[in-house]
């Protein structure tokens, strides 16, 4: 068979062009740590990482907004738990003034305490988050909610409850209204009904009836338990909280390492493909300059 | 005597030609083109005598190339198909890196984006983080502008390239032409094959052949005869045609290749073009890759756009007031063209209009719109896989099933009138952010729920939600206060008391049931008893609500793309884009392997082509030593001739 001198030049520039590209591309992948370097490299898994990006991002987003959910219910937790405090408070006064022993000045003496538990109620009632925002009005968190006023508790805020998406299929309410904590306007169970009504009643000079002390003591229960009720509610959100953000954690990991099986480099193995494409690499240079150096016009 | 010297010369000089062809091979060893040329000896006519016929030596018949067109035709045939993968393969390859590159990428933008909208449901009265959201949609809006501008430049980097394609086949052309009239005049002079200009022209056809495929016949005078697409000549005999580029009279964003015929232009499909070469691999990737791409990118930016402010349109914003649109589409999507060839006297005008919820709808495909007199009827053909739907022209303005309307704006159209309609290749390129106002964000629903205070029951109504199905444009009531009024523990009554109307009466009562009246749902569940009063009413003052933002961010994992044959979309912005990602990633990575196995037929066909005709300075320097020894030889024989001639000389 004729070969022509051009056909074995061009043979083996080709091959070292091909052996060089192969080791700049493996080189590239070490250097950046990844397997696919553009979507022509693994197009099925290129689109496949995006997805699986997609799905990290928004596992991690769950978390994040678990985080915050988790900082929003603590503090109504922290709320709550006075509030049942001054609820004890507030019964034990009640409590002592039934004592048909009191004076008058003793009685009015009581209102004032008792007065300052109600105010403590109250601004507990109106407490702001982080973010200024009011606990207790529902939606409307730039209006205060409650005011003092005689007579039964006016409720400025809404029913509304605020809700964070803490997974795929769960959105988690993360806040309560003042209309549920403290049943403003209800009968019987407004507790800042109660206490005006109550204080008013020792203010009034007069011995406080059995009749009277047993409404308030009836009504600052229910008030206390309704309080309990929504601080048991809260605590078992935190608990799903720290459920689910366990869950959406396992999730990212597994996010993170199926992302890094599709677009992570085998370094061990990319190693040795550097190792053996230097060889050949160096093989080829080395016959090309042999075969070139092969000549006729040598001996001529 | 004589016989002998001339025996001798005429070796003398058949030795040297064969010398000078030896070298002139080993000069062009390194010939683009050149084929490997020999010399044809034969011996001369022998003399009948007597005693028998007596040989009278060699004389050289020709010097010819050792060339075979089935050979020669099988390189030109693989390299042609070579650079079209090549420059397809090359041209793709730059919208690979760009989607590549993950900074330059269009998801961790959307990701971005969607942060931001959690960080609003997770604070929705804080104005910071309505910034935050505000800033990720403007950064959002600029990767699709910015990827947009880089596909763009690609097509108008093609239009350069053509540009300089089309000067090379023109000067290609010319010189073949030039050089089929010296090589019919040389041939005509000795009657010898003048290979060094065969040679010659064979490396123009071999060039032009690089930049678009041709076909070549020879003719009788030994001229070539050069054809183009499906038979437009390029060369014919000793004159050159001309290609030029043109506005494309369908679509005046891109230039056409025309032909040069008395005096005008003529139009050659450019489907026909694209068999081969530089030129085929350009008009083919603009037709496929490259209108993909951009429709792809285009169609996630307008889905994205429109399913964004169709529900920030469902909320309220931090004035109090119902969301507006937050993304601004342009007026480009769909831009509708009409073929530069219509008639001007009917002079119609069609517009098309985006349908209020495309998303779904929307293909990456173009299309045209063509129409017919007889019937009266426009069809508009989806370019991708060519389906065809039949308008009747009283029809318009008629819906598409594909997300947008066509209507006829002005004029009258005439039997042949053609359109191109593009629905999103602009969309990337001409999206931007409606507002600059934080407040504008629709964090809030526009209606909230309420138990009356006097309520003796147990049920529970839910916060409410309204309803995506037909709206925007919203229920006009949607905002009114609605009381249900239970008339006893199973029914219930529902009146608007805003405008004093009775929406419903002795509704029966199901625990958990939906209730939707005025464009909103609820449920109310539990155990209600008789006069327990349930109300929905505007949100006035609800700046903590997050109800919306909640819905926007759920936007995100929600498939709002592709609808399949049902009409359920099947995808998300970001699968969308993955989609764009792995189709543009496998043609990239099909046309590498394409431009490989070319190149390894290119290579292989060379061999074979070069085992023929190509030079090998070993066998020429035998051929050297070989040819000076029968020179040597000659001039020893001139020698004994003249030896002979001195001893009858001596007789004396």
């Amino acid at each position: 068979m004729r070969i022509s001198s051009s056909s074995v030049y061009e043979a083996g520039v080709t091959s070292l062009n091909d052996q060089l590209a192969k080791l700049v591309k493996t080189q590239q992948q070490i250097a950046t740590g990844r397997r696919i370097l553009s979507p022509e490299d693994d197009p099925a898994g290129a689109a496949l990482a995006l997805e699986e990006e997609k799905a990290l991002g928004v596992v991690n987003q769950y978390v994040d907004n678990i985080a915050r959910a988790r900082s929003k219910l603590s503090l109504e937790e922290t709320v709550l738990t006075s509030s049942t405090s001054v609820l004890q408070n507030a019964r034990q006064l009640v409590v002592n003034a039934g004592n048909p022993t009191l004076s008058s000045a003793n009685r009015a003496a009581l209102a004032t305490a008792l007065r300052s538990h109600y105010d403590e109620l109250l601004s507990q009632a109106n407490s702001k988050d982080g973010q200024g925002g009011y606990l207790f009005a529902g939606y409307k968190s730039s209006t205060q909610p409650f005011t003092q006023t005689t007579g039964a508790g006016t409720y400025a805020g809404d029913q509304g409850q605020l809700k964070l998406q803490i997974s795929a299929s769960r959105q988690l309410a993360i806040s309560d209204s003042g209309q549920d904590v403290f049943n403003p306007g209800v009968s019987g169970s407004d507790i800042f009904a109660t206490l005006e009504t109550f204080i008013t009643a020792l203010n009034s000079g007069a011995a406080i009836t059995a009749a009277d002390l047993n409404t308030a003591l009836t009504q600052i229960d229910t008030a206390a338990n309704n309080v309990l009720r929504i601080r048991t509610t809260v605590g078992t959100r935190l608990n799903e909280l720290d459920a689910t953000e366990g869950s959406n954690l396992d999730a990212a990991f597994q996010y993170e390492s199926s992302l890094s099986n599709i677009r992570d480099l085998d370094f061990a193995r990319a190693i040795t493909d550097l190792t053996r494409q230097q060889t050949t690499l160096e093989a080829a240079q080395k016959t090309f300059v042999t075969v070139q150096g092969l000549s006729l016009f040598n001996y001529l | 005597m004589a016989g002998i010297y001339g025996i001798g010369v005429q070796a003398l000089n058949s030795a040297q030609l064969s010398l000078l062809t030896a070298e002139h091979n080993i000069a062009n060893v390194n010939t683009p083109g050149f084929h490997r040329q020999e010399v044809l000896q034969v011996t001369n006519f022998a003399l009948p005598s007597g005693s028998g016929y007596v040989g009278q030596g060699s004389q050289i018949e020709s010097i010819r190339r050792l060339y075979n067109s089935h050979l020669d035709d099988q390189v030109l045939g693989a390299s042609s198909q070579s650079q079209f993968y090549d420059t397809y393969y090359s041209a793709i390859k730059q919208i690979d890196n760009i989607l590549a590159d993950p900074n330059a990428g269009l998801s961790p933008s959307i990701q971005g984006f969607f942060k931001a909208v959690n960080t609003v449901a997770n604070d929705p009265a804080s104005i910071p983080a309505r910034q935050v959201l505000l800033s990720g949609a403007e950064a959002l809006v600029s990767r699709f502008q910015s990827i947009s501008a880089r596909l763009e430049s690609i097509r108008n980097g093609i239009d350069t390239q053509l540009e300089s394609v089309i000067t090379n086949i023109n000067s290609y052309s010319t010189q073949i032409a030039d050089l089929n009239k010296q090589i019919v005049t040389a041939q005509s002079i000795v009657g010898q094959p003048p290979n060094d200009l065969l040679d010659q022209r064979d490396q123009l056809i071999s060039k032009l052949n690089e930049q678009i495929r041709v076909t070549t016949v020879t003719q009788n005078d030994g001229s070539y005869n050069v054809f183009i697409g499906n038979g437009q000549p390029a060369v014919v005999g000793e004159t050159s045609f001309t290609l030029a580029l043109q506005d494309d009279p369908a679509d005046p964003a891109q230039k056409n290749i025309v032909f040069a015929q008395g005096g005008g232009y003529t139009t050659i499909p450019q489907n026909l073009l694209e068999n081969g070469g530089v030129l085929g691999g350009l008009l083919s990737f603009r037709r496929t890759s490259l209108g993909e791409a951009e429709n792809a990118l285009g169609r996630v930016a307008l889905a994205l756009a429109q399913t964004f402010n169709n529900q920030n349109k469902l909320g309220q914003d931090l004035n109090g007031v119902l969301g507006q649109d937050l993304f601004s589409i342009g007026s480009t999507s769909p831009t509708i063209y009409a073929n530069s060839g219509n008639s001007s006297s009917g002079a119609a005008l069609l517009t098309a209009t985006l349908s209020s919820n495309a998303a779904g709808a929307l293909t990456t495909s173009d299309y045209t719109l063509a129409y017919n007199s007889a019937s009266s009827n426009y069809t508009l053909t989806q370019l991708s896989d060519g389906t065809a739907t039949t308008i009747a022209s009283s029809a318009l303005p008629a819906t598409t099933s594909y997300g947008f309307t066509i209507a006829l704006s002005s004029g009258t159209p005439t039997n042949g009138d053609k359109w191109l309609l593009l629905p999103t290749r602009f969309g990337a390129r001409d999206i931007s952010v409606a507002t600059t106002d934080p407040n504008r964000i629709a964090a809030a629903a526009p209606i909230r729920t309420a138990e009356g205070a006097t309520n003796t029951g147990s049920a529970n109504i839910n916060l409410g939600s309204v309803n995506t199905a037909s709206q925007p444009p919203l229920n006009s009531n949607l905002q009114n206060s609605v009381t249900i009024t239970f008339t006893s523990a199973s029914t219930f009554n529902v009146t608007d008391t805003t405008l004093g109307s009775t929406l419903a009466t002795g509704v029966s009562y199901t625990s958990g049931g939906s209730i939707s009246y005025n464009g909103w749902t609820v449920a109310i569940s539990g155990v209600p008893a008789s006069s327990d009063t349930y109300t929905i009413a505007t949100n006035t003052g609800g700046v903590g609500d997050n109800r919306n933002a909640l819905a926007l961010a759920a936007l995100q994992t929600s498939n709002k793309l592709a609808n399949n044959s049902s009409g359920t979309p099947t995808t998300s912005y970001q699968g969308a884009y993955a989609q764009l990602l792995s189709s543009v990633g496998n043609k990239t990575r099909e046309n590498q392997i394409n431009s490989a196995a070319q190149q390894s037929l290119l290579s292989s066909s060379k061999n074979s082509q070069q085992q023929l005709s190509g030079v090998n300075l070993d066998e020429e320097a035998a051929n050297l030593l070989r040819f000076q020894q029968a020179y040597q030889a000659a001039a020893k024989m001139i020698q004994v001739g003249s030896t002979l001639f001195d001893a009858i000389l001596n007789i004396k």
